[in-house]
């Protein structure tokens, strides 16, 4: 059997209420009701499942703690996905210190498992997350929050709390790294070739 | 196109596959996280109290001693602040406490200091309140198998259908069919308190003992775990059956005719206690001793005690008199609660209370205004789903059925599966 979904007439408010008020069953109902959104982001941003496993426990795990400084029961979700934001940037400046320290002499990272439908597609988002790795975590972020999650630019800036500026400015210089790296490299070159003739053939 | 333009339409492509390629969290992760995730926040709060013990040692040598006092009273009594800790195997919890088992061995719920509440498959419950005494935990529909691990101050409650069934330390199976309103009780060891619409007072059933009490039939049975079931019949109150010892109707009526066969068989209320120390009642009421908490009472002044008693020793005796059905004392000790505690979450429980007696004595447009503030103060309260069944019935018998379909199709949206969801269903398809 399935686990019931949350219930749909309890609200973000009600939710959050319960919460601070430290009723048994809120948490678990926190959890079955944003875990999957915090996973996905997670997931998205590191390209990795155990990941995104652990950084899912780590939201909900600091979030209980904090959730008395929610001044709006209301905007609970987006306190939910702010904190989940908080927590991928935290991942990512370990990793990239970890990386600093482990694997300086070839600069290459450990393959990660990453999900897909077949071999090709497989290489393809190794390599692809391999690139984002060489990106400063801020960059990372704010280039995963707007082209994977697909949030406005005002969203990322919400959630990130930098202004619209420093959002614009970074993402653009994510988006030109990203497209650089992708250009410098024959076989994802050819990939997203391949993948880019067929999108146009469909738009036509 | 220029090929900047070119390159971020790569960028647009990649997302695309990373979007189509990044598996959704499956249900058993979802389940998994949820177990490591609970286990995780229980040992932060016995950590928290690690810490709590360090700071305080480091105050200096001179607080030592009182630290160890202190740490020794407290291993005697159960904390009064960390509620404890439990997993679900089997299961997961859900909004409203809701616990719904997945597994072919039903939903195991297991509690920090060893208790474990277990719902057969098929069976419906809900945890409820949870403190560092005990929690209470509402059986809706089916069997459930409770262990409770005896410690001094432990706090059991057991709601099965409409009877409440009070534990300290025992082994015992417990069933509600809501469709026949039977209850049964299986003891295998150690000694509980029932008491529920049919046996005014309290009826106590201990190891080895099994109780059946039929709500419809006004039929109380209590025997031996090894004698048969008594063939079913249509009982006549007051009659026993053969093969089982039939109680009075009140616990109180057994003392006064001093029923051979039912002391026999070992059920009984404890007697009154001539005199409770003050600040007691509490005990007395987990003890079973409610008719010496009504005495204390009166002996000590009704209204005196409804005006100076703790927030505490007000709800026990609010308890106390439900119990022994002294409904003007338990109306008078629950407005005494909302009045001097209005803040407190027994207050609002006390408007849910006040709905049943309200409704019990027949009052039911009162009744019908206590559930609604309940509901409004409360929505998410323990008896929220209680409160919305009952105001769906009474609104169907005060205004009649086309009037409660409203609050019937409230119900089933809150809750689906809940007690009252097929007399929903019933009032919704009637023509």
């Amino acid at each position: 059997m399935v686990p019931a979904g949350p219930r749909p007439d309890l609200t973000d408010a009600d939710l959050a209420r319960a919460l601070m008020a430290g009723q048994a069953w809120a948490p678990a109902a926190a959890w079955n009701r944003y875990a999957p959104t915090v996973y996905g982001i997670a997931n998205r941003a590191l390209g990795r499942e155990t990941d995104a496993e652990d950084i899912t426990q780590e939201v909900f795990y600091r979030l209980f703690a904090r959730v008395h400084t929610l001044k709006e029961p209301a905007a609970f979700r987006s306190f939910v996905v702010s904190f989940a934001i908080r927590i991928v940037k935290w991942e990512l400046r370990r990793r990239r210190v970890r990386r600093f320290v482990h694997l300086s002499d070839s600069g290459e990272v450990p393959d990660a498992p990453v999900a897909g439908d077949d071999a090709e597609s497989r290489q393809v988002l190794r390599r692809f997350y391999a690139l984002l790795d060489q990106l400063a975590p801020r960059e990372r972020l704010v280039f995963s929050l707007r082209h994977l999650e697909s949030m406005t630019l005002e969203e990322v800036a919400v959630a990130m709390e930098l202004s619209l500026s420093t959002v614009k400015r970074s993402l653009a210089r994510a988006a030109a790294r990203v497209s650089g790296w992708i250009g410098g490299d024959p076989d994802l070159l050819a990939f997203f070739e391949s993948a880019t003739r067929g999108r146009r053939g469909r738009d036509e | 196109m220029s090929e900047v333009e070119t390159r971020f339409e790569h960028v647009d492509a990649v997302a695309e596959l990373v979007r189509a390629s990044a598996r959704p969290m499956t249900p058993a992760q979802r389940v998994d996280g949820l177990q490591a995730l609970t286990f995780r926040l229980g040992q932060r709060r016995r950590a928290g109290r690690r810490s709590a013990w360090l700071a305080l040692f480091a105050v200096g040598a001179a607080a030592v001693g009182a630290v160890v006092l202190w740490r020794g009273t407290r291993h005697a009594t159960p904390g009064d602040g960390d509620a404890l800790a439990y997993r679900i195997d089997g299961g997961e919890i859900g909004d409203g406490g809701y616990v719904r088992s997945f597994s072919a061995g039903g939903a195991v719920l297991g509690f920090s200091e060893g208790t474990s509440v277990r719902l057969m498959p098929g069976a419906r419950g809900r945890l409820g309140r949870i403190d560092a005494h005990g929690a209470r935990f509402a059986i809706e529909q089916g069997e459930a198998e409770v262990k409770v691990t005896p410690r001094p101050g432990a706090r059991w409650l057991i709601d099965a259908g409409p009877f409440l069934i009070t534990v300290r330390g025992t082994v015992f199976h417990a069933s509600w069919d809501g469709a026949s309103e039977r209850l049964e009780v299986a003891m295998t060891k150690g000694l509980v308190s029932v008491t529920g619409p049919v046996a005014e007072g309290a009826v106590a059933v201990r190891g080895g003992q099994r109780l059946t009490v039929n709500v419809r039939t006004k039929e109380v049975l209590l025997r031996e775990l090894g004698d048969p079931a008594p063939p079913p019949r249509t009982a006549v109150p007051g009659e026993a059956p053969a093969g089982a010892s039939q109680l009075p109707a009140t616990a109180s009526a057994a003392r006064a005719t001093g029923a051979a066969h039912a002391r026999a068989a070992g059920p009984r209320v404890p007697e009154a206690s001539p005199s409770l120390p003050s600040g007691t009642w509490v005990a007395a009421l987990n003890a079973g001793d409610f008719e010496g908490i009504l005495q204390d009472a009166e002996r000590r002044g009704l209204d005196a005690s409804l005006a100076r008693s703790p927030a505490t020793e007000l709800a026990a005796l609010a308890d106390a008199a439900r119990y022994r059905r002294r409904d003007d004392v338990a109306r008078r000790a629950l407005l005494a609660e909302r009045a001097r505690f209005p803040r407190s979450p027994r207050a609002r429980d006390a408007a849910f209370l006040l709905g049943r007696l309200e409704e019990t004595s027949g009052g039911g447009v009162r009744a019908l205004e206590w559930y609604d503030r309940y509901l409004q103060e409360a929505p998410l309260g323990a008896y929220a789903s209680e409160a919305l069944g009952r105001k769906m019935t009474a609104t169907a018998r005060v205004q009649g059925p086309r009037a409660a379909r409203e609050v019937a199709a409230t119900y089933l949206r809150r809750f689906p599966n809940g007690s009252y969801a097929a007399s929903a269903r019933g009032l919704l398809d009637a023509p």
